[in-house]
């Protein structure tokens, strides 16, 4: 149902109404707050439909769209059901000094008790609102590879972190880390040399790097090298290789189909296959997580001393 | 950093929980691997456990049965399988890369020239596939052939892995564990010789679903439940698991066992535990089965079971707008059989917190529809401040775990209806857990069979709580000899004896 020039109370009766013609069930799980653009809008719903089916939330999705005009204005959309799977959602278009005052339209909206998401695909300096959704978030996610300079902006993540942030970057590499942990789950021998053939301006394969310096004591060497992906969500990393203190090595490498081999000493070669997730079921991940991922906090500090060079938040 | 050597993977950290847990390197032997369950259940769940990237690079499948198959056609039989039984979504990358990890050996169970070559088989693999010697061998099998197999298993060698180059062997029963406490004590005492107690799996597969393990979550994680989990607010506890179908294809097996001994022994009675079971010291496999085999063996039967212990067999009738069959005009099943297919009992459970409290156990097949739930229904309020005539309609609180279908938990609690009067009346509020979560919860074998491949055994009765539920139910089955159970007409929920035993009490079955 669409609402011109309206107000939060109008849309949280809107909300209401829908609720109980569809008889409403009331097991919401959280809030998730996207911030988006008209541009990105189709994007984050279809997103946003495919992690509803796990996670069962209120979506309040903020477009701002006239930042120009000095009158403030809320258009918004209602659904229950529809296009957006099983969540209830509110799409937001906010003019003027409406978008600078998000916080103040998106609390009443949200349903109590449960955690709230924030989640941007933008790069989140765009529209100075980072600390608009800090105010509220229990978590936050960002998607650092989608800015100019995606490493920049990661540093900017790690400069800025507080507890409960992650970053869809290190959510798309957790299959990439499983496998390979699950390659360690025999060796004995400590590593001495890592060599990491990435796209060095993937954040992804910063955080790999860090990963694995955080856990193995030892600092991996990224070399540039241009990874050819069948999807936008994977990270633009071709192969980890370790050299271990008796000499051996063990090497896993992506093909551009998907096909990734395991290459150990000792043992015949294993395949796997990786693929790139969408960025529904990225965030599907992330969403099964509430607490704070402690683990990033850690890779991220390893990051910020060691990977991000000389950087300053601009 | 020199020669340092780890012991434990330095790469997992037990706080990184998007690290999944994925089994080491293995193989999983499937004897029995052309009947409904491995073509249904058990490779559809490989390839799901595949889909979500929990296996481990080296995984390898090894069917056993008596066709004369080769490799590429148990791959492919495998390959149709999966692909109309799996859960998630068919993608080809998927299957491409545990194509060529299937090995099949022909082969009857008194067949020592197979089992040889098996045993050839799964040692080449060690070199081939580098499964470093781990092997997981599931009985998807008559229970009447397993001593064969295990005696097998233990003249080639297989069960027991420390001489021959290491790594671990484990095997995965289904049940019937034996049909009575004799037979499984015997079963038990031939599966624990051959392997050892510890590498024992016995599936239980409603131990698998996610709802069962969140009983434990509801009891255990919350304050508002566990202080009125007793004998001062809990009235009785009814336990339903209902099935809507007849006995198939499985005239010979049923016919001889009967509900009790099918379901009533090993899915309720473990329902039964978790659902009564004390708060265990923590999460681990045998703090939670103490817990568990402690309560089990503090059940107790009721004095008269004439009146506590009904049996019923499904006579022809209606369900779901089809007429059907009754039990003794099912194919193979003799005109004279004395089977249930339907058993209620009333038991108690002699312990402080469970004194005086009826629970109240029911299943049966041709029911109204398939259900599985458990009722925890309170006590009237101590005193109620309103008139009799506010109240007419206003029955027991009540709390209902729904194990299946539309897994969730349902509360019922009395409400004023709108309007001018004090008139009350029940209403129930509802936590939908399957409608919404079910697209990514795992199916009950993927769960356990990944818990097998990682030897975390939880969610696995062992020998002594199958021990236990075996005395509970040989006392039914003794009482049982020799009588006719009660026709009930089949679409309904069973015969009027049952209905006979809480109204003795005041009390009724609950419409599930």
């Amino acid at each position: 149902m669409h609402l011109k020039d309206t107000t939060t109370g109008d849309i949280m009766k809107t909300l209401a109404k829908l609720l109980h013609e569809v008889g409403g069930a009331s097991g919401l799980a959280l809030n998730l707050v996207a911030l988006t653009t008209e541009d990105e809008r189709e994007e984050v719903e279809k997103a946003a439909s495919v992690a509803a089916q796990e996670h069962p939330y209120r979506l309040i999705m903020a477009i701002p769209r006239d930042l120009e005009t000095d009158v403030a204005r809320i258009d918004a959309e209602v659904t229950v059901g529809e296009r957006l799977g099983s969540a209830e959602a509110i799409i937001l278009r906010l003019d003027g000094p409406a978008a600078a005052h998000l916080s103040s339209i998106v609390l009443p909206m949200l349903a109590s008790d449960v955690p709230v998401v924030t989640w941007w695909l933008l790069d989140p300096v765009r529209y100075g609102l980072e600390q608009e959704l800090r105010s509220f978030a229990d978590r936050r996610i960002t998607y650092s590879a989608r800015a100019n300079d995606p490493v920049q902006s990661l540093y900017r993540r790690a400069e800025t972190y507080v507890s409960g942030d992650t970053d869809i970057c290190w959510t798309r590499i957790s299959l990439w880390r499983s496998l390979i942990a699950s390659a360690f789950d025999g060796v004995t021998h400590a590593v001495e040399k890592i060599t990491i053939k990435a796209a060095e301006n993937d954040p992804s394969a910063q955080l790999m790097a860090a990963w694995l310096h955080t856990r193995l004591g030892v600092s991996p060497e990224i070399v540039d090298t241009t990874v050819v992906r069948n999807s936008e969500h994977l990270p633009a990393i071709a192969s980890v290789a370790f050299t271990m203190a008796g000499g051996e090595t063990m090497e896993v490498e992506r093909k551009a189909d998907g096909t990734t081999v395991l290459r150990q000493a000792g043992l015949p070669k294993r395949r796997q296959t990786l693929q790139g997730r969408t960025l529904g079921q990225l965030l599907a991940e992330e969403l099964r997580h509430i607490d704070p991922d402690t683990a990033y906090r850690k890779v991220l500090e390893t990051f910020q001393e060691h990977y991000a060079g000389e950087r300053a938040i601009v | 950093m020199g020669e340092t050597l780890h012991t434990s993977n330095p790469l997992r950290d037990p706080a990184d929980r998007r690290l999944p847990r994925i089994p080491e390197p293995c193989a999983l032997v499937i004897f029995g691997v052309t009947g409904d369950l491995a073509k249904k259940k058990l490779i559809p769940a490989v390839y799901d456990l595949a889909n979500r990237g929990l296996l481990p690079a080296s995984f390898v499948i090894v069917g056993f049965a008596r066709r004369d198959w080769g490799d590429e056609t148990f791959e492919e039989m495998a390959r149709e399988a999966a692909k109309s039984h799996a859960r998630t979504p068919w993608r080809e990358e998927v299957w491409a890369r545990l194509a060529g990890s299937f090995k099949f050996v022909p082969g009857t169970f008194d067949d020592d020239e197979a089992f040889n070559r098996l045993d050839a088989t799964v040692d080449e693999l060690r070199e081939t596939h580098g499964i470093v010697g781990n092997a997981a061998f599931y009985f998807s099998i008559p229970p009447l052939a397993f001593p064969t197999v295990l005696k097998q298993l233990k003249r080639t060698g297989m069960s027991d892995n420390r001489q021959d180059g290491g790594g671990w062997r484990r095997v995965v029963v289904e049940k019937p564990f034996g049909e009575d406490r004799e037979s499984a004590a015997e079963l038990n005492h031939l599966v624990d010789e051959v392997f050892t107690a510890n590498d024992v799996f016995r599936i239980d597969h409603y131990l698998g679903k996610e709802t069962v393990q969140n009983i434990f979550a509801l009891r255990f994680a919350n304050a508002m439940f566990e202080p009125i989990w007793n004998s001062n607010y809990v009235d009785h506890v009814q336990i339903t698991m209902a099935e809507d179908v007849g006995i198939g294809s499985r005239a010979g097996f049923y016919d001889d066992n009967g509900a009790a001994r099918d379901v009533l022994q090993n899915h309720v009675l473990q329902l039964l535990a978790i659902a009564a079971m004390e708060q265990p010291n923590g999460f681990e496999a045998e703090e939670i089965r103490t817990e568990k085999l402690k309560v089990l063996r503090a059940i107790k039967l009721h004095d008269d079971l004439e009146a506590t212990a009904i049996r019923g067999q499904y006579a022809d009738g209606w369900v779901q707008g089809r007429p059907v069959k009754g039990y003794l005009a099912e194919d193979n099943i003799p005109q004279t059989s004395t089977t249930e297919t339907y058993a209620a009992v009333q038991l108690g459970i002699q312990n402080r917190r469970w004194n005086g409290v009826p629970f109240y156990l029911r299943t049966g097949k041709r029911l109204p529809k398939r259900v599985t739930e458990i009722a925890v229904v309170f006590k009237e309020a101590p005193h109620m401040p309103f008139a009799d005539y506010d109240t007419k309609t206003l029955g027991n609180n009540q709390l209902v775990i729904r194990v299946q279908p539309d897994e969730g938990i349902t509360v019922k609690f009395g409400s004023k209806v709108p309007g001018t009067g004090m008139e009350l009346r029940d209403i129930s509020m509802g936590f939908g857990y399957g409608e919404t979560f079910t697209e990514s919860s795992p199916e009950a074998y993927e769960r356990l069979i990944l818990d097998v491949l990682l030897g975390d055994k939880t969610l696995f009765p062992d020998a002594q709580e199958v021990d236990a539920s075996w005395a509970v139910v040989d006392p039914l089955e003794e009482f049982w000899a020799g009588t006719k159970p009660e026709p009930y007409e089949s679409g309904t929920w069973g015969p009027t004896g049952a209905d006979l035993m809480l109204q003795s009490s005041g009390r009724r079955w609950r419409r599930a």
